[in-house]
């Protein structure tokens, strides 16, 4: 990617006008998606012979688990281009995930936890991926918390954007290394339940809410990301035109 | 070379001005490895499965408590800025600094542990093992506290912060450093581990600064 | 029987339900509320210019 590009499309006023036309898109979407998901998972997918409805709750948490690291890597990535190339519209997509991960991190968690009060007898186990998603959700409330005392919005931008990239490189050996401490200590516990393998029509709900979500994601992120940018932009001359 | 040495007598001086830092991450260190016989249970056979953790915690306990003065005296009275404008490289500098504070923080924990590690009826070599392995986790710690002290320097209280900066960062180095000392005591093989933590290390050592470096100069202007 | 009872999990199933489509919404309404905020600020400034 050249440079130029990066200023062309990269630049204020490209990226709203962008957001605000693709928003609208990626929201009715969505939010189309998730309702014929939810639909499909709670009425027209077949119950499980051995978990009987309590199942379904998978459709809610799988979405959600994904899209909580997903969201990470692309703050981490908005954080990177904003570093490099001092991007307003990057650091500000970057604050924009963030909120917006941490909810979705947390709804990983809750949801993960009334999956396992049916199927495990309880609802916390100290599972390599359930500590690994408390830790991502710190991660996001670091970057939340350092971004929300510093005062001056550039310092902001550039010193929570260095955490985030941290967290990115620090994200693989955090959970290696979760993985490993959780084979040591219990190595034949409930933690080896793992999602049952899924057939035909218990899997088409599942992928169209995750699609659902990532649009609906899109969307929100395309409010407050041009939201941060008219706030950052404030006092040029393209945004008194709007 | 001669910057960095001034540099180093320099920061001796500073740590010698105000050797309470230092005393009080020593006195923390040894509370809390004291206070956990005391509160749960002194039996031998418990005391060894728990050295290990606590050896962690209670190492990167202090070096979260030491860090707060890190950067910030040197900020206030315009040290950090003198030594931007110098002409040797920034990130040298910065890796001195860091090398002089592990010396004077860190530096006696590894010494003491030792003797806490006794108390916990560690015998032999394992307690070289602990010593080794506090080795290889605060130079890495002593990496992270600079960074984070480093990226929180203009906010006016910064403890809660850092502990949520630091915590995860620093979660993979207490997994694998009580790993170690645990294996070591039940005789098992240690390699893996200290392989890990030696890594780390090195990553630290390279990268540490650098961002520190960066983090530094994004505080400042 | 009826298509809202899931049996012994109703509670589970339902609760996971209604806190995914909760935590959507607020997010969603987070947004179009800085949007409208940023919106009127600049209003604002240009009227008192």
């Amino acid at each position: 990617m050249s440079l130029k590009a990066i200023y062309k499309y990269g630049s204020p006023p490209n990226f709203y006008r962008f957001a605000m036309k693709l928003e609208p898109w990626c929201f009715s979407l969505g939010v189309f998606l998730i309702v014929i998901g939810t639909i499909g998972g709670l009425f027209i997918a077949p119950k499980d012979y051995q978990m009987g409805d309590a199942y379904r709750i998978i459709y809610f948490h799988v979405p959600s688990a994904y899209l909580s690291m997903s969201a990470y890597a692309a703050m981490g990535f908005a954080s990177t281009i904003g570093i490099v190339w001092r991007s307003t519209v990057a650091f500000s997509v970057a604050k924009s995930i963030a909120p917006f991960g941490a909810l979705i991190t947390a709804l990983a968690l809750i949801t993960g936890m009334l999956w396992g009060k049916p199927m495990w007898g309880t609802a916390w186990v100290w599972d390599a991926r359930l500590t690994s998603e408390f830790i991502l959700l710190l991660l996001y409330l670091g970057y939340i918390t350092l971004h929300a005392s510093i005062k001056e919005q550039k310092r902001a931008d550039r010193a929570a954007s260095l955490v985030a990239i941290l967290g990115i490189i620090n994200l693989p050996i955090i959970h290696y290394s979760v993985v490993w401490w959780n084979t040591l200590h219990q190595a034949s516990t409930i933690s080896k339940i793992d999602a049952p393998s899924i057939v035909g029509e218990m899997l088409w709900p599942l992928l169209v809410m995750i699609i659902g979500y990532s649009l609906f994601f899109s969307a929100v992120i395309c409010r407050g990301g041009s939201a941060e940018v008219l706030m950052r932009e404030k006092r040029s001359k393209w945004v008194k035109e709007i | 070379m001669d910057t960095y040495f001034q540099l180093f007598i320099r920061e001796t001086k500073v740590a010698i001005k105000r050797w309470t830092d230092a005393l009080t991450g020593i006195i923390l260190f040894f509370l809390i490895a004291l206070l956990f016989p005391l509160i749960s249970d002194s039996d031998k056979d418990f005391l060894l499965k728990i050295v290990g953790p606590i050896m962690m915690f209670s190492a990167f306990f202090s070096s979260l408590l030491s860090m707060q003065n890190m950067y910030k005296p040197d900020f206030q009275n315009g040290t950090i800025e003198q030594l931007l404008l110098s002409k040797r490289s920034f990130v040298g500098l910065i890796l001195t600094k860091t090398f002089a504070y592990w010396v004077f923080t860190s530096l006696p924990l590894i010494l003491i542990s030792g003797l806490i590690a006794s108390i916990y009826f560690v015998t032999g070599k394992a307690i070289l093992i602990i010593q080794l392995t506090l080795l290889l986790s605060t130079l890495t710690m002593i990496n992270i506290s600079a960074f984070t002290s480093a990226i929180t320097l203009g906010i006016r209280y910064p403890g809660a912060l850092m502990t949520l900066i630091i915590t995860p960062i620093t979660l993979p180095i207490l997994i694998f450093g009580s790993k170690a000392i645990e294996n070591s005591i039940l005789g098992l093989d240690i390699s893996g581990p200290l392989y890990f933590l030696t890594g780390m290390m090195m990553l630290s050592l390279f990268l540490g600064p650098w961002i520190t470096a960066s983090a530094l100069k994004i505080s400042m202007d | 029987m009826s298509i809202f009872d899931m049996g012994d999990y109703n509670f589970y199933v339902w609760g996971s339900v209604f806190l995914s489509f909760l935590i959507l919404f607020l997010t969603y309404i987070d947004a179009i509320k800085k949007h409208k905020d940023v919106r009127r600020v600049i209003q604002n400034t240009k009227d008192s210019e």
